[in-house]
């Protein structure tokens, strides 16, 4: 009996099977996993301070605006050097996550002006060539802070304070909200892939390719989706500016203050 | 009381950064393990008070100034180790940006305020709380840590005509033997630096702290500091701090090699510029005495307060980072 059975198996299963997995080096798809993931995290992290800490999000996009010319019109060191002190004191205020990212990116930002720069004080003895980079810190700090600090809903309010057309605001609306939705979507379909895929892939740029089409074509239809959703719930293609109610706190007129004091400086220092 | 580079010789600034060096980490170490987390972030403002009291300069008998360093109030609110490692940063920033205190230096200035000060001066502190009420005895520790700080400085000053000299006995570095650096340091501090020291420590502690049941461990930690009184202190000793500029005299010992040759001792000017210091490391920092050249006086004193301050809150905020992440 048990002799019969043996014999009524087919072949390919009798076999002796001894399959190890091709080492794959799959280090592309983590990584591509592992960058996705952090900017879901940033962006999941901007979103969830839904509140803008810091004052009025109008303020800080003028103040900011403000900033960033007058570091880059000045030609005065004193002026810096002021520019630097605000800075300095925007960046103690903020809490120590943020701080460590800002910190991190405007100063990669510096040294690599900086070796632009680099040569015109080795071959012509310039002793001001850390001016360009100095600025560039201030500048890339201060829109790090207006970044971290204030909501897209409210980047996107203060946008329509200045009279910015809707249909721009409407495409940055939907690309702030899409760049969640379609990272999440491209996550899980990465992690799809990887579960799936033993030993080695051979065409890797075929199912890259395959992974990207999958996701315009779903990113199509969603797009069509969240506009008819849009529509059905009164969409018309206009930005209303909603005037908040609030009153106007200590951080709007310590900035304001600042931003003053800081064009007066310019306008003395101009021309030094 | 901050030792500019070249008063002392490069044996003497090896030795005393070899002690004072690994006393601060071992302090970091500590203070990332065992402070309270709620008053990790103190950290930085207590290096920020103790950078601008030192900030405030006051005339003293003989000419010169001095200032206070506020190490043992530190060591009362936040602990001793937490007060070596505010006053190390806070005379690291200062020496480095700010021209005040030498780089080389800076193991022996460490030494003094940021070890000395903050451990004697707070082990005085709880021993005398046994008989007498806890701000006298706070007043006594800082008054008595400061002078010591002042004192291990006096000698780090009068030993080196001593022991460096040519051979025909010029002193190479700081010339002043212990017979003038002793009184020349310490009339000043025994009388108004040690009591501005103190008064500053007991005033900025009944006003920033508060006693709090209920914890009780060691006297530092069972203090609870009210954040939102410190951080307008720190407003106010910043929109003070050009006062700190009304004494226009120098501090004892902190000449530049351009000026030790005038200084006039006993009525008899130096007349010499010592070859260690006519010939020393120089270092120029971005903010040389609290200046910004092309800015008045004050708003550079004002902008350099802030500045460091900033550097300090920031440093510490980072320090602080490292450790929830290491935890």
């Amino acid at each position: 009996m048990e002799e019969k059975e043996r014999v009524c198996l087919p072949p390919w299963l009798l076999a002796k099977e001894d399959y190890q997995p091709q080492v794959d080096n799959d280090r592309f798809l983590r990584k591509s996993i592992k960058s996705i993931l952090h900017v879901l995290e940033r962006f999941r992290y901007v979103d969830a301070s839904a509140v803008s800490r810091n004052g009025h999000s109008i303020q800080k996009l003028i103040t900011t605006f403000i900033f960033v010319l007058l570091v880059a019109l000045t030609q005065s060191l004193q002026f810096l050097y002021m520019a630097l002190a605000w800075i300095m004191v925007e960046l103690a205020l903020a809490p120590s996550r943020q701080l460590s990212v800002i910190l991190k990116v405007s100063f990669l930002a510096m040294i690599i002006n900086a070796l632009v720069f680099l040569p015109s004080f080795i071959w012509l003895g310039n002793k001001l060539f850390w001016v360009v980079p100095f600025k560039l810190f201030l500048t890339v700090s201060s829109m790090q802070l207006f970044a971290f600090n204030t909501s897209w809903n409210d980047t996107i309010r203060s946008l329509r304070f200045f009279k910015v057309p809707h249909i721009f605001i409407f495409i940055l609306h939907i690309t702030m909200k899409y760049i969640f939705v379609l990272g999440q979507r491209s996550l899980s379909l990465l992690q799809a892939m990887q579960l799936r895929s033993v030993g080695r892939n051979h065409k890797k740029g075929t199912s890259m390719g395959a992974l990207m089409g999958t996701l315009f074509l779903r990113s199509q239809e969603e797009a069509k989706a969240l506009y008819d959703a849009m529509l059905c719930r009164g969409f018309t293609g206009e930005y209303v500016f909603v005037k908040k109610k609030g009153s106007i706190q200590m951080a709007d007129l310590l900035a304001i203050v600042v931003t003053l004091v800081l064009l007066y400086t310019y306008w003395q220092t101009r021309g030094l | 009381m901050h030792i500019p580079d070249n008063y002392l010789s490069p044996e003497t600034c090896g030795v005393m950064a070899v002690v004072a060096f690994p006393i601060v980490a071992l302090c970091a170490k500590k203070v990332r393990e065992h402070l309270p987390a709620e008053k990790m972030p103190m950290l930085g403002v207590g290096a920020a008070i103790s950078f601008l009291l030192m900030m405030f300069n006051v005339p003293v008998p003989g000419g010169t100034s001095a200032h206070a360093v506020g190490g043992t109030l530190l060591a009362a609110l936040l602990g001793p180790e937490a007060a070596c490692l505010c006053v190390a940063a806070a005379l690291f920033i200062q020496a480095v940006f700010f021209g005040d205190g030498g780089i080389l230096a800076l193991g022996a200035n460490i030494f003094n305020m940021a070890i000395v000060m903050p451990f004697l001066g707070y082990g005085l502190y709880v021993v005398l709380q046994k008989w007498l009420p806890k701000l006298v005895s706070l007043a006594i520790g800082a008054y008595v840590g400061i002078n010591l700080a002042a004192l291990c400085a006096a000698v780090e000053f009068g030993v080196q005509p001593a022991l460096f000299h040519t051979a025909a006995g010029v002193p190479l570095y700081c010339p002043y033997p212990l017979t003038i650096s002793l009184p020349a340091m310490m009339i000043p501090h025994l009388t108004i630096a040690g009591l501005a020291e103190a008064i500053f420590a007991v005033g900025i502690y009944s006003f920033v702290g508060k006693a709090d049941s209920s914890t009780l461990r060691d006297a530092a930690t069972s203090v609870h500091i009210r954040a939102k009184r410190l951080y307008g202190l720190i407003i106010a000793l910043v929109v003070l701090c050009p006062l700190g500029l009304l004494t226009s005299a120098g501090a004892w010992g902190e000449w530049g090699a351009d000026e030790i040759s005038d200084v006039i001792t006993g009525g008899v000017p130096l007349g010499f510029v010592p070859s260690g210091m006519a010939n020393g490391f120089d270092w120029t920092p971005l903010f040389a005495d609290y200046s910004v050249t092309g800015l008045p006086e004050s708003m550079g004193y004002i902008l350099s307060a802030i500045i460091g301050i900033a550097l300090l809150v920031i440093v510490f905020k980072l320090f602080s980072a490292g450790r929830r992440q290491t935890a």
